[in-house]
């Protein structure tokens, strides 16, 4: 270990230090009530978020700890993905943990931040090992965050079911790692692929070793058929931790994603881990879009949203197994990297609006939206860009994710998905223009009119996410080049 | 450089930001100010990139747009002889325009978003001529139709206007769809829509190219040149688009918009020249809507609809130059066309305004001591309109027709109906002028209320409605621009003077556009001093005759012209050959029919069709949402099938 070592994974190691402090700071004699945690965590967070910064300005890349860790350009731009969506969701929390009394803060915070640690692991991790590690430091405090609303019994299953199914992907991977381990001889990401080829090529050992990773990673990004806890989970955890998890986890597991592609396309075959991958894609893009059709509370609808987001990104890691070894595989990556940043602001933008109308009463059905475009025109328009780029409209930033991951699957040969993901993506036109429609059209139900607090911290982020979802979406070149992998 | 043409073009569009979100805090001073500016830069900008231009076409990326490996689209303006030749005329007649419309518009309560529409105007029509690419050019088109059909029903409360700006959207699609056919046939055979690389490929490969293809390309980009610059058949919108205040009708529906069409052509022009045929019906559609719509000028009453019909007139004498392989006397013609009907519809404007929106000629008369100034600047615009040396319509009318009588063969026939519109157009352009400012006062005694205007026919509103008092010139903001434009009107011609002179600044200037042209067609006859000298007597007799036989014929008032004329000529031509009429009959009528059929099937088969999906789709859902019961064990389950299946695909 040596002090560059130590420079590299600052990313990772900010956070935890300020989760660490924030729980130190919480003992000393009346903390509590001057919010001083709260100020602490969001310090850290945005301090891990100009260290991230700062290193990607300065390509401050590298391997460190012999190779186990891998901070690279993709690893740096995850991270980043995921330090802003750990300090919005941070502000966003302070709103929503201000008007209910039930939940500690302090521990909320210093949580939050672990898991923002355990991702920019994740997104680093080079090593069966750390991936590992990654996987369980972030979602361990995410499971407590979960279930952070500790009277609240659909918060506390929330947390109970993310817990059991999460344990038991953990097992699969487990389970998937140790196999490859067995069948290439390495645990380094970067060394097993050779070590399969060198023991040879066919081995059913390593197929399924990678297959069993494979479902713990889908998991997580909540990827159909292992996509059943989420929109329980969502609906039941504190919104802005839903926020947070639904962004940031997604974009530090497909982190492992890219980095395991070329294993599995040794492993299991590049034509048929591209197919499986395709179809998975397809699968998932349906079935959230069609689950989403018949929501009710918006939580639920923004989770089936996140369902089908993970199709459209796995159609991308489809195009890239497939595109092993071509031009192609460079433009399929950055095309993963640049929907991770499209989704990750127009998602947290979109709960953004849902903590602010959520006034403190747990109001999440669509319904609550009704009148929001007379009563506050600016969140409508901005709930009414986060929609939009959801559904792909341009020129938002969602229209030009999809359009290159589908791009890429073109160019890759993966013709039939791509042309699958486009239709699914009219059946979701459907549901986010029923937002919009219940935002200008409808009348609220007496009594439920959208009560919005003109909080300056929500407005921050929900401009900044506006900002953001529109300058992809306007420019989208220049992120593009930002985002290039040298693959 | 670069930075110049950056400039050119984000001006207008950080404008219309600033006055869009500024809209309800900025006084109209305030919003006049950007308003103008941001055309005034522009321009400034262009003059300097003018200077600075030495011949080598330049480039400006903003930044990449649209990238794949199919289709790459950066957002890149590139600014060369014709592009710059375009952009001073729609910046430098646009400025004047601004300025007029300060004065035009100043009590209207939309004044900001008239700024706002007419500079998103400019930047849209900015966009179209620097873009470099089909997409961008394409882009730009729209933009300015959509702002003409915003401009056109600016007073939506009327229904008339807002009917108006349907007219020209609808119509104008069916010239889009032209223009898109011809962008799918360029990129299937060039694989690029950067104009440049278009152009350069269709010159290179000139020998090998299968000429049906370059045809249809050359065809389908006329079909949309049709449209948006109001040939036959689709010229009925513009008439009609005289609804828009007067303004707008100068600078969109005379000055520029309506030159987009000549500029695609002009940009394109190598397609055109490998296509005798697309020359040929270029030249044919061009000649027969300058003088189609030069007789329905001969009997209209209503000042801007003559003026309406003498632009498509003249566009049609721009699209003959175009056919004919005399693209240079064709942009000519566009500029000084700019500056002289700009000028007229500008005065009429002034006329309108001091007359309480009247704007039926035989309702004026008299107005000659009334409005000095507008009286001397349309009279300007009058002669240079009815190509009367020297002023500047002479010179590049002069240079169309010389180029068509002199040569062999249909062009040459076409230069002869040339010559029966110039005839006509001098006739109509001095009726009009006698009839607006010679003869008794005939305005004043109940012109108020006429039926054919409501209140809004044009602006000034409230503008002492009822003061029947002595009409009076127009304010300083409404004059200067008249003045200006008046001088152009004077000197434009000097910018390309007949061949014996040996003074053709833009022709040297367009020689490098045109050149792949030419090489196709071969060079331009060289025509001897006699024949020239012949063409301009010839023209400018026709042009004096016609001038002051229509200026003596109506100097003292309309005559019988003042009663609407029941039977014969005079009946078709007031009702416009009845052309609206038999489009009604011949398309909408049909498309009505049919639509009430589709109706019928779509409410029979679509509609049960889409329900039936939609209805399968909504159980789908159900079936999914069944699914998720929130039984943990139901999830384990089912993680645990997808495994499996996994394991087993795979193995």
């Amino acid at each position: 270990m040596t002090p560059n070592d130590l420079a590299l994974v600052g990313p990772i190691l900010l956070p935890a230090l300020a989760a660490l402090l924030v729980i130190l700071v919480d003992l000393l004699p009346g903390s509590q009530r001057s919010g001083g945690s709260f100020l602490l965590a969001v310090l850290g967070a945005a301090v891990s978020l100009g260290y991230t910064i700062h290193a990607l300005m300065h390509d401050r890349e590298g391997l460190a700890f012999f190779g186990t860790m891998k901070i690279d350009r993709m690893a740096l731009l995850i991270t980043l993905f995921v330090h802003a969506s750990a300090l919005m969701s941070l502000l966003l929390s302070k709103v929503y943990l201000d008007r209910r009394s039930d939940v500690e803060q302090p521990e909320y915070h210093a949580f939050v931040l672990t898991s923002a640690a355990g991702m920019a692991m994740l997104a680093g991790a080079n090593d069966l090992v750390n991936v590992f590690l990654g996987i369980e430091l972030l979602s361990i405090p995410l499971y407590l965050l979960v279930a952070m609303r500790k009277h609240q019994s659909r918060s506390v299953e929330a947390g109970f079911k993310y817990l059991l199914l999460g344990a038991f992907a953990s097992a699969f991977m487990l389970f998937g790692a140790a196999l490859l381990y067995g069948s290439s001889g390495s645990t380094m990401l970067t060394a097993i692929p050779t070590g399969i080829a060198r023991i040879g090529n066919d081995t059913p050992l390593a197929a399924f070793g990678a297959s069993m990773l494979l479902v713990g990673l889908l998991f997580k990004v909540a990827a159909v058929p292992f996509h059943m806890w989420t929109p329980d989970v969502y609906e039941g955890a504190p919104t802005p931790v839903t926020a947070f998890m639904a962004t940031a986890t997604k974009a530090a597991t497909f982190a492992v994603l890219l980095r395991l592609a070329p294993t599995l396309g040794t492993a299991l075959g590049e034509e048929q881990a591209a197919n499986l991958l395709g179809g998975l894609a397809v699968l998932t893009m349906f079935v959230g879009n069609l689950g989403a059709l018949q929501q009710l509370n918006l939580k639920r609808l923004l989770a089936y949203s996140s369902i089908s987001h993970a199709g459209y990104l796995l159609v991308g890691l489809a195009a890239l197994v497939r595109a092993h070894g071509s031009s192609v595989e460079a433009e399929a990556a950055s095309s993963i990297v640049y929907y991770l940043g499209a989704y990750t602001a127009m998602s947290l933008g979109a709960f953004a609006v849902a903590v602010l109308i959520d006034g403190g009463k747990d109001r999440e059905a669509i319904s609550d939206l009704a009148g929001l475009g007379k009563r506050n025109p600016l969140l409508a328009a901005a709930m009414t860009v986060f929609a939009l780029a959801l559904a792909g409209v341009p020129p938002t930033a969602g229209f030009f994710a999809k359009y290159y991951v589908f791009l890429s699957a073109v160019d890759a040969g993966l013709i039939a998905v791509a042309v699958l993901g486009v239709l699914a993506s009219v059946i979701g036109l459907y549901y986010y223009l029923r937002i919009l429609l219940t935002m200008y059209v409808d009348e609220p139900k007496p009594g439920h009119e959208a009560t919005v607090s003109r909080d300056a911290m929500v407005a921050a982020v929900s401009l900044t996410a506006v900002a953001f979802v529109l300058l992809l979406g306007i420019v989208p070149k220049g992120f593009v080049e930002a985002m290039a992998l040298a693959h | 450089m670069e930075g110049l043409i950056q400039t050119i073009v984000l001006a207008p569009f950080v404008s219309v930001a600033l006055l869009f979100l500024l809209r309800r805090q900025l006084p109209k001073s305030a919003a006049a100010v950007i308003g103008c500016g941001a055309v005034l830069v522009p321009f400034l900008c262009t003059v300097a990139a003018f200077f600075q231009f030495d011949g080598t076409p330049v480039t400006a990326t903003l930044t990449q747009w649209m990238t794949g490996s199919v289709l790459n689209v950066p957002l890149a303006f590139r600014l060369d002889q014709l592009s710059l030749t375009w952009t001073l005329v729609v910046t430098g007649i646009g400025f004047l325009i601004h300025v007029y419309s300060v004065g035009y518009m100043h009590e209207d309560p939309s004044f900001v978003r008239f700024f706002t529409y007419l500079n998103l105007f400019v930047g849209s029509m900015l966009c179209l001529v620097l873009g470099d690419s089909m997409v961008l050019l394409f882009l730009g088109w729209e933009g300015v139709g959509l702002c003409s059909y915003l401009l056109i029903g600016f007073w939506f409360d009327e229904e008339e206007n807002a009917k108006a700006g349907q007219k020209a959207f609808v119509v104008n699609r069916i010239g889009d769809l032209g223009f898109l056919v011809a962008m799918v046939l360029v990129f299937k055979q060039f694989g690029t829509l950067n104009i440049a690389d278009v152009n350069a490929m269709a010159a290179a490969q000139a020998a090998t190219l299968d000429p049906t293809l370059v045809t249809s390309i050359a065809l389908a980009l006329f079909v949309g040149c049709c449209g948006k610059s109001a040939q036959l058949p689709l010229y009925t919108w513009l008439p009609d688009a005289m609804a828009g205040p007067t303004p707008v009708s100068a600078l969109i529906h005379a000055a520029t918009m309506v030159t987009a069409g000549i500029y695609l052509v002009a940009r394109m022009s190598i397609f055109f020249a490998m296509s005798p045929t697309a020359s040929t019906v270029v030249a044919v559609v061009g000649c027969a809507t300058a003088l189609f719509a030069a007789t329905i000028g001969l009997r209209q009453r209503d000042i801007k609809k003559v003026l309406a019909y003498s632009t498509v007139s003249q566009l049609g004498y721009m699209f003959l130059a175009l056919g004919i392989g005399a693209y240079t006397a064709g942009v000519f013609h566009v500029i000084t066309h700019a500056f002289f009907k700009a000028l007229l519809f500008l005065g009429a404007g002034s006329v309108i305004h001091a007359l309480h929106h009247e704007q039926d000629a035989m309702r004026m008369g008299g107005l000659k001591k009334y409005l000095p100034i507008t009286h001397k600047t349309f009279l300007i615009g009058s002669l240079a309109l009815a190509g009367i040396a020297p002023f500047a319509g002479f010179f590049s009318k002069d240079k169309i027709l010389g180029a068509a009588l002199y040569s062999h063969g249909l062009p040459q026939l076409l230069g002869v109906f040339g010559l029966i519109t110039a005839l006509m157009t001098a006739f109509y352009t001095f009726r009009l002028y006698a009839l607006v400012f010679h003869g008794e006062e005939r305005f004043g005694h109940g012109a108020h209320g006429h039926a054919d205007h409501g209140a809004h026919a044009d602006a000034g509103h409230g503008h002492g409605a009822h003061d029947h008092a002595k009409p009076h010139e127009s304010p300083l903001t409404m004059t200067f621009p008249l003045m200006v434009l008046a001088v152009l009107a004077v000197l434009g011609g000097a910018l390309s003077l007949p061949h014996f002179a040996h003074f053709d600044m833009l022709g040297k200037f367009l020689e490098p556009i045109f050149a792949p042209a030419y090489a196709v067609l071969g060079a331009p006859h060289e025509h001897s001093v006699a024949q020239e000298l012949g063409a301009m007597l010839v023209s400018l007799v026709l042009a004096v005759g016609g001038a002051w036989y229509g200026f003596s014929k109506f100097s003292e008032g309309p005559g019988k012209q003042a009663e609407h004329s029941t039977k014969g000529l005079p009946f078709l031509l007031e009702n416009k050959w009845f052309v609206d009429e038999i489009y009604n009959v011949l398309v909408v009528g049909p498309m009505r029919a049919l639509s009430h059929l589709a109706g019928f099937f779509d409410r029979l088969v679509v509609d049960g069709l889409v329900n039936g999906v939609a209805g399968m789709v909504r159980s789908a859902g159900g079936w999914i949402r069944m699914m998720q019961n929130g039984a943990l064990h139901t999830y384990a389950l089912l993680f645990i099938l997808g495994a499996a299946y996994l394991a087993i695909v795979l193995l």
